[in-house]
């Protein structure tokens, strides 16, 4: 009898503790009163909450996702890299490079009432300055030497010189601009959450299950890359927090999410047969290539680093391991970003695998009976290091068969990523299959200049030339000039070979047809002015 | 009895200094917590100034030092991602995970009994044999594939019960089932061979032969003595259930305390880490207390001894 004692015990236990859990409070949602526009919910799915709602703070992929609903920036770029006004109205660059004057649209206010002006975009920035440096565009933010505000709508920034990636810094999510009012509240109060000029406003946020945006009523400033640039005609957007990529398959199909991004190949093919689902490809500015540790021997001759990524089948790679969603790639720049150029093809280090075995052998190796390459009695091999993450784990396992077939033995090492970031800016690897995203051709300075060794230049590669020719690129305001610097830069890397560039990903997003008029804008944002929910 | 529980505290004590310090090092020694936040393209001028605003640049047992006497004090300290005290965080997320444990563990006992006295009221049976076989599966099967199963049909398939969400019982009931069969199968396995010990025990063949009924010979003297072993069990298991918590909660979304000690651990924030694994701990640890006293209540014997 006393084990049945105990088992209502426990379920009465059960109970409270589920009561308590189920009525935590919510904010309730004010209906709208503009029923005449269309209404209704688009609900997506989000791998990782955000932290907080601060622009400025740590960044994840939950944080970019939303804040381009809740915050605007001052300028934007369009689907192909074209600056369009979306804050500012307009802005004026001084002859020397070192000023650049921007008018801001009137009548622009933030969900909190206060009105949007040069002293908030001043204010924006100085909080960034002081407390920014979560963010991946501290840097850039950094490089503006003052912000000033001119008049009411007139503000203006100040370099020390001229500054080409500021423009990828300020289009940048993260670089919206916040209500200084909203600011000193959360500062004073520690809760609370800052507020922009979004389309949409935060209307409920669930810790660890999702987050309700609902339209900003008073919205009148969208920009030119949607028809409709008043109050979205959607009521309300979720983002329901869902970290398993086979759950949100399950959400997407059972109608519990309208759309997701598909990483895994037999999840995108399932969905393009799917006649209610429409899926939609973008190519990121983003590369996954294999590394060298050019601090680390034998991988500081650049004979040894040539043969071996003449070793490297890129597209058994493309096949095998990513299903053929993604591109080729030959340049350490994917070819969305501008610096790119179709020319750099010539100096790829095609797959070659007798050219792999003649450069081995130029560069003193000589192959043993057992087949291994050998110097000085030191044998060719090394640690591949990668992300336990897929596509990462099957990608490394194809390089290690394909270098083997050339006689060179690898052993893969899989860590998270934080601890892959960690052991290469320790320089603790021999080769490393990774990946960057970046919105500006300054990416090669960022992962490749020599001043970034022991950080973000994780292959610890050196080549003055390259560091004079990217820093030139970092000052030059003239985009066709630019280019020619980053062209000349990506030459002397691809020969060097500290990197084989393998691939450019692409961003597969899934969306259900209830849903329709979504545009795909710039790095696979979903622009929802124009979007329409279908009953 | 009261150095018997001093005893245990002390136990207890020393357990939760090991655990946090051995999270803490782990933790630490496998990624830079300013290099997790700032992400891939942070500078080192910006890693430094990071560092010193989060107090990062002070040595590690310092910090954990610090960590140390703060907790005596009751404060966990703040989220390095979001400042958020730690606590609140915590306190936000563990109902969810008591919750999802406490329903497993009730399934699992439920299920595990009923399975294990089934099977070896039937010894030698058919039925037997197919009741066995289940529980060998149930304990083969890993938590994270049978989720998914059990999401595809009652979720996708057959639209019973929702597939993500923390609203209402029925979001509760795929994930406690999921965490609750491997439980389920070792109390179903131990029950059996636990009952069979017992019927070839002389009391019960003694109360069978003073003609006791079959029913009051089964609830009365043989499911309580071979109950012993399993309470056990379940204690052990808790920890388990604790622990398998982390996975069901990334599968159904559940806003659990698993899933954001997941997250803490890819961010390297180890306040909420250590915050979560003292907690854990405390549970822990309360559990199996729990389980020496019904220990007592169910054997006498057990209590007579520990004076």
């Amino acid at each position: 009898m006393k084990i049945v004692k105990t088992a209502i015990v426990l379920f009465a236990i059960t109970l409270i503790v589920g009561c308590a859990a189920t009525t935590a409070p919510t904010k309730s949602a004010a209906t709208s009163s503009a029923a005449s526009l269309n209404g209704g919910t688009f609900t997506r799915a989000m791998t990782s909450e955000p932290a907080s709602l601060d622009p400025q703070g740590a960044p994840s992929s939950g944080l970019s996702l939303v804040l381009p609903y809740l915050f605007d920036t001052l300028v934007m770029y369009d689907a192909d890299f074209k600056l369009v006004p979306y804050l500012a109205e307009s802005w004026q660059i001084a002859s020397d490079g070192k000023t650049i004057t921007m008018k801001l649209k009137s009548g622009v206010t933030f969900h909190d009432g206060t009105p949007m002006n040069a002293e908030a975009v001043r204010f924006t920035f100085q909080r960034f300055k002081e407390s920014g440096a979560k963010s991946p565009i501290y840097d850039g933010v950094k490089s503006i030497d003052r912000v000033e505000a001119i008049d009411d709508l007139t503000v203006r920034f100040s370099f020390k010189e001229p500054t080409a990636n500021f423009w990828s810094t300020i289009t940048m999510p993260y670089a919206g601009i916040i209500s200084p009012d909203s600011a000193r509240k959360v500062a004073e109060t520690g809760k609370g959450n800052l507020v922009g000029t979004g389309a949409f406003v935060l209307d409920q946020w669930q810790a660890g299950q999702s987050l309700t945006l609902k339209r900003n009523p008073a919205y009148k400033w969208g920009s030119t890359l949607s028809q409709n640039r008043a109050a979205p005609y959607i009521e309300k957007l979720v983002f329901k927090v869902i970290p398993d990529a086979t759950t949100q398959l399950a959400a997407l199909e059972t109608g519990a999410v309208d759309a997701i991004f598909v990483n895994q190949p037999d999840q995108r093919a399932r969905l393009q047969q799917n006649p209610k689902m429409q899926v939609d490809e973008t190519v990121l500015n983003s590369l996954i290539y294999l590394g060298f540790n050019c601090k680390k021997a034998p991988f500081t001759d650049p004979q040894v680093r040539q043969a071996l990524s003449y070793a490297v089948n890129k597209e058994e790679i493309l096949k095998v391991a990513l299903g053929g969603v993604g591109v080729v790639a030959f340049a350490p720049l994917p070819p969305s970003l501008p610096g790119f150029d179709a020319s750099l093809k010539s100096y790829e280090l095609g797959y070659d695998p007798k050219k792999a075995r003649a450069l081995l052998q130029d560069a003193g190796f000589a192959q043993s009976s057992s087949g291994t390459w050998e110097k000085n009695g030191q044998p060719l091999k090394g640690v591949l290091l990668t992300s336990n993450r897929a596509p990462n784990d099957a990608i490394a396992a194809l390089l290690q068969s394909q270098l083997k077939a050339v006689g060179v033995t690898v052993d893969i090492q899989t860590l998270d990523s934080k601890a892959v970031m960690d052991a290469t800016t320790q320089g603790k690897f021999d080769l490393l299959v990774w990946r960057y995203d970046w919105n500006d051709p300054d990416a090669l300075n960022i992962y490749l200049g020599s001043d970034r060794i022991g950080a973000t230049n994780r292959v610890a590669y050196s080549n003055s030339k390259v560091d004079e020719l990217l820093k030139q690129g970092a000052r030059e305001l003239d985009g066709a000039k630019r280019k020619q610097l980053y062209v000349q830069a990506q030459q002397l890397i691809l020969q060097d070979a500290p990197w084989q560039p393998l691939y450019v990903p692409l961003d597969v997003l899934a969306t259900s047809k209830r849903i329709e008029g979504v545009k795909i804008g710039f790095m696979g944002r979903m622009l929802l002015n124009d979007a329409r929910v279908a009953e | 009895m009261n150095k018997h529980i001093l005893r245990r505290l002390l136990g207890a004590l020393v357990a939760v200094l090991a655990v946090t310090f051995i999270t803490f090092i782990a933790l630490d020694t496998t990624g830079d917590a300013a290099t997790a936040l700032a992400g891939e393209s942070a500078s080192r001028e910006q890693l430094t100034v990071l560092r010193a605003q989060l107090g990062l640049d002070q040595p590690v047992l310092a910090r954990y030092g610090a960590f140390l006497t703060n907790a005596m004090r009751g404060d966990l300290g703040r989220s390095l991602v979001n400042n958020q005290p730690v606590a609140d965080l915590l306190r936000e997320r563990l109902p969810y995970t008591i919750l999802l444990a406490l329903a497993a563990c009730a399934l699992a006992l439920t299920i595990g009994m009923i399975v294990g006295i089934g099977a070896a009221t039937r010894a030698g049976t058919r039925a037997d044999a197919l009741l066995m076989s289940g529980a060998a599966l149930g304990l083969a099967v890993p938590t994270f594939w049978s989720a998914l199963l059990l999401m595809l049909l009652f979720s996708v398939r057959l639209r019973w019960l929702p597939v993500i969400g923390a609203e209402g019982i029925q979001s509760f009931i795929l994930p406690s089932v999921t965490l609750a069969l491997p439980t389920a199968a070792a109390i179903a396995r131990l029950m059996r061979s636990s009952l069979l010990d017992v019927l070839r025990a002389d009391y019960v063949r003694t109360a069978r032969a003073k003609g006791l009924k079959p029913r009051h010979i089964l609830t009365q003297h043989i499911v309580r003595n071979s109950l012993l072993p399993v309470v056990t069990m379940l204690g052990l298991h808790l920890g388990y259930l604790l622990g398998g918590a982390f996975i069901v909660e990334t599968i159904f979304a559940l806003p659990g305390l698993g899933r954001l000690t997941v997250q803490a651990i890819f961010d390297r924030d180890y306040p909420i880490v250590l915050g979560a694994t003292l907690m854990i701990a405390a549970v822990y640890i309360a559990i199996n207390f729990v389980v020496d006293l019904a220990h007592g209540w169910l054997d006498p014997q057990v209590a007579r001894e520990a004076i």
